[in-house]
């Protein structure tokens, strides 16, 4: 049987109720508290007994005290005297057991209880709290700006997907323990008021457990979609990002052992945290460019290489779902295909593009860019969206320009297709279509010499439709 | 200035100031308070940490022994004050008491 487990703790600062209860479960089933710390709370076995709880908070304590103040310790003194054995603390937080049966309570004064919980509070808890919640929120800017700017582009990509979802996921769980506190303070000083009575507090550990569980899930499912080499690249920095804050706890450890004062602690702790995140940022971006520079670790693999005047040229031999051949005849057997792009449970965007070699550009070349919908709901967005941008006129908006870009209504059913679209200079149709089919929207920019026959439409219709 | 909250004195707050007329320890006075009121009143050792902390700045009472970890204190003038005002709301609450029961029961 084993002797010691470690739990995830993930309570609420302020809700002495839910601990206290949340340990007394425990002992009567055999687990006592053993210590408490930011990686989990350790038990040890026991005979399974009914033993009183105190969660009670020390707004003098620090997480950085080298070694408990007298202060706290003459408070320590005072508990034990009535019974209280300190089980474990960890800055402010100090939590007691009592063996005697109805002991006198720790706090028997609300008022009293409520200052120490709020001074607690003020002094460390909500800051933590406030820090986080300012870099998620300007995460989630970030991830507003990149959508608003190319939402196709964003919808597809996997990875700010889900950052921007665990950056709300952690908002949500800070606005809880932010707002719960002040509604439960709230209360709990009407409370006193009116009846002198405390307020129980009530914590979020369910739902900041099953919150923290979905991030796992969703890292999960999104390691085991990407490609093999990214998937790599993205455990390695989830692992050195690990490694950085346990370095940091390491150095602040460190420096408690020799006795640094918490003040000198808390300020070499934070410069600890930005020199080192700045060298970690440095270490990795020397790292991906020299890996750039000096490897092919990012480049896809060319089925082959030729030279050019004097340049090096890749040939790729991707499987494309639709081929110049589809479109106009050919026998021209150096081409080279390339398929390239992001996926996401929402969208798949990928360019494709078919190019002859560069001594042989007189042969008929093929881009396109695919964006197949996964989920129907965002087909319409989608579809407005890629209309949009489908002209390219740079940022021009002098309609009498005469390069200026307009996508016009065509027929679709030559095409397969429930709508397309032409791009126009002025009266001119220049050889670039929009084509939306029941689950996917594909833009097409042929060859501009190419011409397009009835069977070659019909051919991207039976491909796509 | 007295914050609003020693306007009037809790039950816990007065014993603690009754037991510092004469110098005691912290721990003393969580045993003394339970004995002086056959155990009607109990302070618990998180409260009285906090009120002794919030005595002293007031200076309702002060310390007069470190060693340690063990500390004294005993009350002083302002806290005797304190006191008083207390007893003497307490004392005009019982005499309204008085003048309205006793007298029906005179009758």
């Amino acid at each position: 049987m084993r002797k010691t487990k470690r739990v995830i703790a993930q309570f609420t600062f302020y809700d002495r109720t839910g601990i206290q209860q949340f340990l007394e479960k425990q002992a009567l089933k055999g687990w006592m508290l053993e210590k408490i710390s930011s990686y989990g709370w350790k038990f040890r076995r026991i005979e399974p007994q009914k033993i009183n709880f105190a969660v009670t908070y020390f707004p003098e304590a620090s997480m950085f005290d080298p070694e408990p103040g007298e202060n706290q310790k003459s408070f320590w003194d005072l508990c034990e005297h009535t019974g209280w054995q300190l089980a474990s603390h960890n800055a402010q937080m100090q939590i007691f057991y009592n063996k005697r049966e109805n002991p006198v309570p720790i706090e028997t004064d609300p008022e009293t209880e409520l200052e120490t919980i709020e001074k607690s509070a003020k002094k460390s808890y909500l800051i933590s709290y406030y820090i986080l919640a300012a870099c998620a929120v300007l995460q989630v800017a970030l991830g507003v700006w990149q959508f608003s700017n190319d939402p196709v582009e964003y919808l597809s990509m996997g990875s700010s997907m889900f950052s921007a979802l665990c950056w709300t996921i952690l908002i949500t769980m800070c606005s809880l323990e932010i707002g719960g506190y002040f509604v439960w303070r709230r209360k709990a000083r009407k409370a006193i008021d009116e009846t002198g009575e405390f307020t129980a507090t009530r914590g979020f550990r369910n739902i900041q457990l099953t919150m923290m569980w979905i991030i796992l899930a969703i890292f999960a499912v999104f390691i085991f979609t990407i490609e093999r080499r990214f998937a790599v690249i993205v455990v390695i920095a989830t692992f050195a990002v690990g490694l950085l804050a346990s370095a940091v706890w390491g150095f602040s450890a460190l420096l408690k052992r020799f006795k640094v004062s918490a003040k000198a602690n808390r300020i070499a702790t934070i410069i600890a945290i930005i020199v080192m995140s700045f060298g970690f940022t440095g270490f990795v971006a020397i790292c991906v460019l020299d890996a750039v520079i000096s490897s092919d670790w990012f480049e896809r693999e060319a089925a082959y290489t030729y030279e050019y005047k004097g340049v090096e040229w890749k040939v790729y031999d991707d499987e494309l779902p639709l081929m110049v051949e589809d479109m106009v005849e050919t026998d021209y057997d150096g081409y080279s295909t390339s398929w390239y792009g992001n996926e996401s449970v929402f969208l798949a965007k990928h360019d494709a593009y078919q190019r002859p070699r560069m001594d042989d550009l007189k042969e008929p070349y093929l881009q396109y860019t695919l964006v197949k919908v996964k989920m129907p709901f965002l087909y319409d967005f989608i579809h407005k969206q890629m209309l949009k941008d489908f002209p390219r006129n740079y940022g021009v908006t002098y309609e009498e320009y005469e390069f200026y870009e307009r996508a016009v209504e065509i027929d679709a059913s030559e095409w397969g297709a429930n709508h397309a679209y032409q791009i126009y200079m002025g009266d001119s149709a220049e050889n670039e279509y929009l084509l939306c089919y029941n689950d996917c929207i594909i833009e097409l920019r042929p060859d501009y010499e190419m011409i397009i026959t009835p069977q070659a439409k019909a051919n991207v219709g039976r491909i796509f439709g | 200035m007295p914050r609003a909250k020693f306007q009037t004195l809790t039950e816990q707050m007065f014993y603690i100031l009754l037991c510092l007329k004469n110098e005691c320890y912290g721990m003393d006075i969580l045993d003394r308070v339970p004995a002086m009121t056959n155990g009607r009143v109990n302070v618990g050792s998180g409260t009285l940490y906090n009120l002794l902390e919030q005595f002293l700045e007031e200076g309702f009472i002060d310390e007069t022994k470190v060693e340690g970890r063990r500390r004294s204190y005993i009350i002083m003038p302002k806290g005797i004050e304190m006191l008083d005002k207390e007893v003497e709301r307490l004392t005009a609450q019982l005499a309204d008491y008085n003048s309205i029961f006793r007298k029906g029961e005179a009758q």
